[in-house]
């Protein structure tokens, strides 16, 4: 009888921790303090080269919604990017069921010196998944949230 | 019937704790990671700097509830400042209004596993140190850094602790006396 027991409290806590773990969420944006992103027009989004799903097809699309001119393609060490700003990117992806995106890290950076000057990131788990349009936006409207609180803050 | 079954009950009960110790650890129930933590233990500096400094950091977040251990920018403000002061590289911490330098660190990403006991994580900052009253920029480097340790709050916190080491040995090096 006891020993019932012990293994019903082993499976509720397992199952309250797998459920748990399902539920994860997070989603965050920052911009540097010095830069500011309402005066930035155009975007190249870097693709990467493991990335077979156009990740970079879905930031440079959200960018051209936001009314932003955006283009994305491969990096091209030694020619001078057209653009305000590089964005890069980090993808993960995972299985439940089926595969899900978990997490996007989407970060922007000077093309002079591609020193990074904004970053978000989403993270969701199973129970929690967004699309990856979704997540795009996700991230890339905290980061432009970020901007535009600093700016209504400077403007006080 | 099995092993289990015919165990004393102080085995079943270690093995419920380890079973629910498990299940924590993969289910990333963890703590934010600690700004006393995340200050290296020891700092070999160069040089000394005179003038006041500043800290600023973005980029991080808090750790929630269900979430793995993540570091805020609170937590790595403060481990900035207490390393900073326990190897005397600046003459003082003061608000930026009033500092001579302004470090800004930028947290850009924090890879870490899905899960795990023994677990790798990788950081990516984006530091930059400047003169008050200057646009110019003194130094600037992007630090990757990298830490194994068991469970997400202690791989985090080596991570940046490898930082913020890495990163004021750099400064520490900067001739600042010349700069204008």
């Amino acid at each position: 009888m006891r020993c019932r027991i012990y293994r019903v409290a082993a499976a509720v806590a397992a199952a309250a921790c797998v459920f748990t773990a399902g539920c994860a969420n997070r989603a965050t944006g920052s911009v540097a303090a010095d830069v500011d992103l309402s005066r930035m027009r155009s975007f190249y989004v870097v693709k990467l080269p493991a990335d077979s799903r156009g990740v970079e097809v879905l930031i440079r699309d959200n960018l051209v919604k936001r009314g932003f001119k955006a283009a994305s393609g491969p990096e091209v060490p030694d020619s001078p990017i057209e653009a305000d700003a590089v964005v890069t990117y980090a993808d993960r992806w995972t299985w439940d069921m089926t595969m899900y995106m978990l997490e996007l890290t989407i970060t922007m950076k000077n093309p002079a010196d591609n020193f990074p000057f904004a970053t978000g990131n989403s993270y969701h788990t199973s129970l929690t998944r967004k699309s990856p349009q979704e997540m795009v936006d996700e991230v890339l409207s905290n980061i432009f949230a970020h901007a535009s609180e600093k700016k209504a803050a400077s403007e006080k | 019937m099995t092993g289990l079954d015919s165990a004393p009950i102080a085995p079943r009960a270690l093995f419920m704790l380890v079973c629910i110790g498990a299940c924590l650890l993969a289910s990333s129930c963890a703590m934010q990671a600690d700004a006393g933590d995340m200050v290296p233990p020891s700092l070999t500096v160069a040089h000394r700097h005179p003038g006041t400094v500043a800290v600023d950091v973005r980029g991080g977040s808090d750790t929630g509830a269900l979430d793995k251990s993540r570091i805020s920018n609170a937590a790595f403000a403060e481990a900035l400042e207490k390393s900073i002061e326990k190897a005397n590289l600046f003459s003082g911490i003061v608000p930026p209004d009033r500092a001579d330098y302004l470090i800004f660190v930028m947290l850009v990403r924090l890879d870490q596993p899905v899960a795990g006991i023994n677990i790798a994580v990788k950081m990516q900052s984006g530091w930059t140190l400047r003169r008050r009253g200057y646009d110019a920029v003194v130094w600037k480097e992007l630090i990757e850094t990298r830490s194994t340790g068991v469970g997400f709050r202690a791989a985090t916190e080596g991570a940046a602790r490898a930082a913020i080491e890495d990163a004021l040995q750099k400064i520490s090096e900067l001739n600042l006396s010349g700069v204008q």
